[in-house]
């Protein structure tokens, strides 16, 4: 029994011999590297030696150093959710039906433009930009599903130019919790410009209360009124934000409102009834913070009812849109900005309107909005350039504050962000309607 | 003086367009016992074809206003033939969810169709533009014409109700829907000349304030929910009460603005709404039936 298991043994030792022969005549050299695998599995197997463990500990010692180097390297360049070596994901929650439709397909045009921008320029850092947009009718419950649905189903970077106060405030909670950013949203209210709470929110846009008090300042300081006592009031949202922009202007320097101030709701029907308290009034001047289509029916129903003051309003009101609601009723309404008008004639609106006619914008969805949402994309343009390979929520959150003076080509002031509120745009601009355009008549 | 009539006669152009879509609701609502929860909607969709014909197609405004009128009540009665009707012995809750099913697919078409960009329903002579003055009171023309054609509207519906066949029917129904029927008159005819009714006086409503309130997508959903207090303020069941009762809310939202805090100025009509109906929980301009009575 012990004879025939030698002979088995010495068998297998003289196949084994002429295995390894054979193996020596073939030169290929894929075959040699299997040779080799297989010379290193038989002598491991063999247990005959110093040169496979020597190997073996060479060929763990190289993975160790690799991946030690990578866990070094991966240390060195965290990157973020949505980034992948050829794509940055972002998404935007837009009203694309509802009231508020046109706004939203105005700014989805202007992030096309960025995108087309950057995507057909190579990319950025190899990287091109990708973008899920999702309709959320201006309805803040919507806005958190879309959030949830970019966290969850689309795996973003960050949230980028989205429209409205209360679908922002909705929102940025789980943002903020998923790690991502929240970036150049058209949303006024005070409690976003926190960075100690939302550390990823950056802005172009002004809270309401400073849009007030920017209002407030031009007209207390600077606005020539002539030779009457201004009669200024108020016509605000019956709401904390609407609260927040009366007191804006009572802080700046146009003080109180010697007309007082009228709150109307979102479920108006007419604002009648406050322009006639206003008329009662004296009032010289209205100070309103509302949509451009409210503001056009304000305008028609100041007409109708009388009242003979000027009326001011916000970005939202500087669209061609209301020109084209209450023609010549519009002249002569202004409107405190951030941007300067669409006819001014400066560099950046040339580029603004060339990239928006590419991606088929039509001259109607060159307002406000998409204004906005364009300066944003080039902010993000370069600060994403500025960050680099390694892009993740802090890098390209210290890129942004690490911005001075960014031209966006005279659309707006020059951009540099505030690190305590991620405001990015401290100009104010005044437009006018003259003509049946909107014009700037004071920088601010 | 001047401003206190002026400030009545906010309110009344206020009140006309509750009371108008109040008697488009209160319509189907006292024959067939329906909440229709797509009148605002429809009312828009009609102003949107309106202004579809007169701007788009460059049709005559009056004969625009005709055509959409006219293709809106013919959507109408195929509608009431598609959906109503086959579930008009079923549970109140059936139709309720069959309207609100119609108010989502009408406001789609509207957008989809008619985009979703606001639009101003220019009136010949751009009248919408134009006022004069009597005694320092400031009328506007176009609200005139609106204050006429709520007249002319009325007169018409309380034609067809008080002095026609259908009326007649019409009032079978709402007191007796039982008697009516044994009466032989047929509850199909009675369903889609109501339905067509009510929708034709919320489309002209939805015409008559496009030029007031701009052709935006949901520009008659706040005056529907307005229309409904309206409906309930007035008894949901009696036409006057429906038209009195936009009226009376138009005048109270009016007068809130001018005399309440500003923060309880919006709030405040319906709360006296809440107080009305809690003292006559049948409304203000319904009384109760003999037979409840006794």
């Amino acid at each position: 029994m012990r004879k025939n298991a030698l002979k088995l043994l010495a068998l297998l030792a003289v196949f084994s011999f002429i295995a390894v022969g054979c193996g020596d005549d073939d030169d290929s050299s894929s075959a040699s590297s299997s040779e080799s695998s297989s010379s290193e599995s038989s002598s491991s197997e063999s247990s005959s030696s110093e040169s496979s463990s020597s190997e073996s500990s060479s060929s763990e010692s190289s993975s160790s150093e690799s991946s030690s180097s990578e866990e070094a390297a991966a240390e060195e360049c965290e990157i973020g959710p949505g980034v992948s070596d050829t794509e940055i994901k972002l998404g935007s929650s837009l009203p694309l039906t509802g009231n508020l439709a046109a706004l939203g397909v105005q700014a989805e045009f202007a992030l096309e433009a960025t995108i087309e921008r950057i995507n057909s320029g190579g990319g950025i850092a190899g990287r091109t930009i990708s973008l899920t947009v999702q309709d959320d009718e201006f309805n803040p419950e919507k806005t958190v599903a879309n959030a949830q649905y970019f966290i969850d189903q689309v795996g973003v970077f960050g949230v980028w130019g989205s429209i409205g106060s209360a679908p922002t405030v909705a929102a940025i909670p789980l943002h903020d919790e998923a790690g991502i950013m929240t970036l150049f949203t058209w949303s006024q209210d005070t409690s976003l410009f926190d960075r100690e709470a939302h550390p990823y929110f950056f802005s172009l846009n002004p809270s309401g209360y400073k849009q007030a008090v920017a209002f407030s300042n031009y007209f207390g300081n600077k606005f020539d009124y002539g030779s009457e006592t201004p009669v200024v009031a108020g016509l605000v949202l019956n709401s904390p934000d609407g609260e927040e922009a009366a007191q804006g202007v009572r802080d700046g320097a146009a003080g109180q409102f010697e007309g007082g101030t009228q709150n109307w709701e979102r479920d108006a029907t007419t604002y009648q009834p406050q322009l006639l308290a206003m008329k009662d009034a004296g009032v010289t001047d209205v100070y309103t913070v509302v949509g451009d289509t409210q503001f056009a029916q304000i305008i028609q129903e100041m007409d109708q009812v009388g009242l003979d003051a000027r009326v001011w309003g916000t970005n939202a009101v500087v669209t061609s849109n209301l020109i084209d609601l209450v023609g010549e009723l519009a002249e002569g309404a202004l409107a405190v900005t951030v941007m300067t008008g669409l006819n001014a004639d400066v560099p950046g609106l040339v580029q603004f309107r060339e990239e928006m006619a590419a991606v088929g914008a039509s001259e109607a969805d060159l307002s406000s909005a998409s204004m906005l949402a364009y300066s944003g994309g080039l902010v993000l343009e370069q600060a994403l350039r500025d960050v680099g390979e390694c892009l993740n929520a802090d890098a390209l959150a210290d890129a942004l504050l690490a911005l001075e003076d960014f031209s966006t080509g005279g659309i707006m002031a020059p951009i540099n962000f505030d690190p305590a509120t991620g405001l990015g745009n401290q100009g104010a601009i005044i437009q006018q309607v003259v003509d049946g355009v909107w014009v700037t008549v004071d920088e601010g | 003086m001047a401003e206190f009539i002026q400030l009545i006669w906010s309110g009344v152009l206020n009140g006309l367009c509750y009371a108008l879509i109040g008697l488009s609701l209160v319509l189907i609502f006292k024959t067939a016992r329906i909440l229709n929860f797509a009148a605002g909607t429809m009312a828009g969709f009609t102003g949107w074809f309106a202004w579809w014909w007169a701007t788009k197609q460059g049709i005559p405004f009056l004969l625009a206003i005709l055509v959409a009128i006219i293709m809106v009540g013919i959507a109408t009665l195929l509608i009431e033939r598609l959906t109503i009707r086959p579930l008009i012995n079923e549970n109140f809750l059936s139709i309720v969810t069959i309207t609100l099913g119609l108010e989502f697919l009408v406001a789609n078409l509207a957008i989809n169709f008619f985009g979703g960009r606001a639009e101003s329903f220019r009136i010949p002579g751009d009248i919408q533009f134009k006022n004069f003055e009597i005694g320092g009171v400031r009328f506007n023309w176009w609200h005139i014409v609106i204050l006429i054609c709520t007249f002319i509207i009325l007169a018409i519906v309380g034609y067809i109700v008080n002095r026609t066949e259908l009326g007649l029917a019409m009032r079978a129904f709402a007191e007796d829907k039982d008697a009516a029927r044994l009466m032989g008159i047929k509850e199909s005819t009675v369903s889609q000349w109501t339905w067509t009714l009510s929708v034709t006086v919320g489309g002209l409503t939805g015409i008559l304030f496009a030029p007031v309130l701009f052709l935006q997508q949901d520009y008659m959903n706040i005056p529907f929910i307005k229309g409904f207090v309206a409906a309930i303020l007035g008894g949901f069941t009696s036409l006057s009460g429906g038209v009195l009762g936009g009226l009376l809310l138009g005048e109270l939202e009016a007068f809130a603005v001018k005399y309440a805090p500003r923060q309880m100025a919006a709030a405040l009509p319906v709360i006296i709404v809440f107080f009305i109906l809690l003292i006559r929980p049948r409304g203000l301009f319904t009384r109760a039936k003999a037979h409840e009575r006794v």
